[in-house]
């Protein structure tokens, strides 16, 4: 160390000190704003989720949509709004993971 | 030669100094400030957000022996803070390098050892005598001169006690009694200090065998010249060995079928229980908490393993003998008495008063401590010496347990009460926070109690102290709990705490029990802590234990049966408060095995 610099050693250790405290404080501060619903928020640190696969999870929902539209339960617009609703999660994903 | 119980532990050779290490120092520091945060932020929770306020009955002692308990963690944090040990020198060869002259003519110094005895079996008294004479130092001129301060007298009078004096006068070392016990062991150690001249004296007790060594290493520290005293460490060299737990059960279960025994060899032979049975291991106390307090000047003297100078305990003396004399000049005045009648009184007073080195006390040697800390004028220092220099004998029975520790809670209570360090004039800030540390230590089970309670009043009475166990009392609890552990495992680096967090907790009664003993004013007793086994039953000792156990453990299976038939209220509060009954559980039997041990006879 030079010199000029070691006339501040004894900086070193109050600097240290208030870095504790100051950590300390802002861990208490995270602590406080903790929620239940924080946890679970971010379900994948270090990778995209993964594109739910439609023949997997979500194959009857498909089927009882074309079953209603069959048998008249809902007609071709709902048919639309309810199909365009299923799959805008899927194809964000899928631009996202390209 | 006469055969004790511990000559086999003869070969055990002592532990090593853990090296101090700035870089853990420093973790530690850090750990803590995060430690001590957390607290304030879980307390300062508990105290606004969680108390349940419909049971403000059980809310408020569990907040307050919380907030106590949390008190002694910052007491911790400031006695761990920093490690200061001091610098080693070379024995002392001539008085000039101890103390100024003064005129005097130079010559070498003389050591004087003093070996304090009462009751104890003489030919362990002669074992001390025999490693006190092996001492070696370098130079062949200075006088080291060995004493046996025998306080039973059993000089050949009482035909029906052991000839202490024919043993001193075989191995050629001096012999000195009193006629009477007055001031217990500091009494003995003034008597001795009236009859001797050495600059330096060493103070061990009558089982206390010193290592060859032992004045090489301590005697240095004596070049600095406000060196009032040397504390090494006290080794307990006897303590209970581990033993399988497979030989536990067959010897309890008297198993003589051999293939029964293999397979019970077979099943628990890799676990290990009952070493250090009765917690007297003290390194914890000598290698963490007092060496550690060398950082503050505020390692206090512990009797036996020490070396003192005698300059600095007579001055403490003479100072006494002369606030004596001024007080009773101060008040005659004030009673405007003529000053030839002064006089005349002052006379009496000095030919009545006696000059003593050592306060008259149970705990003696921590009393004389505060005094010479506090002494201005002089401003001694103190050192925990890091190196064992000696082994001694531990108790081998939960009776004499007890009756040592109680002696030690009561004596540091009672200075506590009449001679409060913290309102001393003198000590410095470090000082009385250290002293106060102690003290405060012996309140502690006025928070154990709560703790040891609490579940059982939650188990039967179905009352939460706190509104919920909920997510916000696991978020401020938790973090701090972890914080805490990884600070005290710094604090205490390479030393188990096992047994100390044990004994701990479950000696909580016989704390208790010399906290109103105080509190009531008995007088403080000093009783002398026997040297050997006694395999009487304890079961007495260990009755508020199997109590405690008892209720909570019925507390545990009613709640149960509660929780399966879907009536319980509140099934985390019973969750929470099982784990926290098994750490009672598991605290609180260490006494009851305690009471229960007896060497096998395999041993």
């Amino acid at each position: 160390m030079s010199p000029k610099l070691e006339k501040y050693t004894f900086l070193i250790k109050p600097m240290f000190f208030i870095f504790s405290l100051l950590f300390a404080s802002w861990l208490v501060l995270k602590i406080e704003k903790l929620r239940p619903s924080d946890f679970g928020k971010e379900r994948y640190l270090f990778e995209d989720e993964p594109v739910p696969s439609i023949a997997k999870y979500d194959e009857q929902y498909l089927k009882n949509l074309f079953l209603e539209y069959k048998f008249g339960i809902i007609n071709s617009r709902q048919l639309d709004e309810k199909l365009e609703f299923f799959l805008k999660p899927i194809q964000k994903a899928g631009v996202k993971k390209n | 030669m006469k055969q004790f119980y511990f000559h086999k532990f003869e070969d055990r050779k002592p532990y090593s100094a853990i090296p101090d290490n700035k870089y853990r120092t420093l973790l530690f520091q850090f750990t803590g400030i995060i430690t001590v945060t957390l607290g304030i932020a879980y307390l300062h929770w508990r105290w606004r957000y969680s108390l349940n306020t419909e049971a403000l009955w059980f809310a408020l002692p569990l907040v307050l022996a919380e907030s106590l308990s949390f008190f002694s963690t910052v007491m911790i944090v400031i006695n761990f803070w920093s490690n200061k040990d001091a610098k080693k020198a070379p024995p002392v060869h001539y008085l000039s390098e101890i103390e100024d002259l003064d005129g005097r003519t130079e010559r070498p110094v003389k050591i004087d050892v003093f070996i304090a005895t009462y009751n104890e079996d003489v030919e362990l008294v002669r074992q001390s005598i025999q490693d006190a004479k092996n001492m070696e130092y370098p130079f062949f001129d200075v006088s080291i001169k060995i004493y046996v301060l025998d306080d039973g007298r059993r000089d050949g009078r009482d035909a029906t006690k052991e000839n202490m004096k024919i043993v001193a006068e075989e191995e050629g070392v001096e012999y000195k009694i009193r006629e009477h016990n007055e001031g217990y062991k500091a009494g003995n150690l003034k008597n001795a200090l009236e009859h001797t001249k050495g600059d330096l004296f060493v103070i061990l007790d009558a089982d206390t065998r010193v290592f060859p060594n032992f004045l090489i290493n301590t005697s240095g520290y004596f070049r600095r010249e406000k060196v009032a005293w040397v504390q090494t460490p006290q080794w307990f060299y006897d303590t209970t060995e581990a033993q399988k737990l497979s030989t536990i059960i067959i010897s309890k279960l008297n198993i003589e079928n051999k293939h029964l025994s293999r397979f019970v060899n077979i099943m628990f032979g890799r676990i290990k229980m009952n070493e250090d049975i009765f917690g007297n291991d003290p390194r914890l106390f000598y290698d963490a908490i007092l060496r550690k307090r060398n950082f503050y000047n505020a390692a206090f003297c512990c009797g036996a393993g020490s070396i003192h100078r005698r300059e600095a305990t007579m001055s403490l003396a003479i100072k006494d003998f002369a606030d004596g004399l001024k007080k009773l000049e101060t008040d005659l005045i004030s009673k405007k008495i003529n000053s030839v009648e002064i006089n005349d009184q002052k006379n009496i007073l000095l030919l009545k008063q006696e000059i003593i080195p050592f306060k008259f006390h149970a705990s003696e040697d921590i009393y004389t401590s505060i005094m010479l800390h506090a002494d201005k004028e002089n401003n001694w220092e103190s050192i925990q010496h890091a190196d064992i220099e000696c082994k001694m004998l531990s108790t081998q029975d939960l009776d004499s347990w007890i009756k040592q520790h109680q002696r030690y809670a009561a004596g540091s209570l009672d200075i506590a009460f009449k001679d409060n360090p913290v309102l001393i004039k003198g000590l410095s800030l470090g000082q009385k926070i250290c002293y106060f540390s102690t003290i405060w230590s012996y309140f502690a089970p006025l928070w154990i109690m709560v703790f040891l309670l609490s579940p059982i009043v939650f188990f039967f009475t179905l009352s939460l102290p706190v509104k919920t166990y909920s997510f916000d009392f696991l978020k401020y609890f938790l973090p701090f709990q972890l914080m805490n552990t990884i600070t005290i495992t710094l604090g205490c680096w390479g030393i188990s705490t096992k047994r100390g967090d044990q004994y701990y907790i479950s000696s909580f009664w016989f704390m208790l029990m010399a906290l109103f003993s105080v509190l009531k004013g008995k007088e403080v007793k000093f009783n002398v802590t026997p040297k050997g086994k006694h395999f009487a039953k304890n079961t007495q000792h260990i009755l508020p234990h199997i109590i405690i156990i008892s209720l909570t453990v019925l507390g545990i299976m009613y709640n149960s049966v509660l929780v399966f038939k879907g009536y319980h209220p509140c099934v985390s509060g019973f969750f929470t408060n099982f784990f926290w009954c098994i750490f009672n559980i598991v605290s609180l039997s260490i006494m009851i095995r305690a009471a229960q041990w007896k060497p096998l006879e395999s041993d």
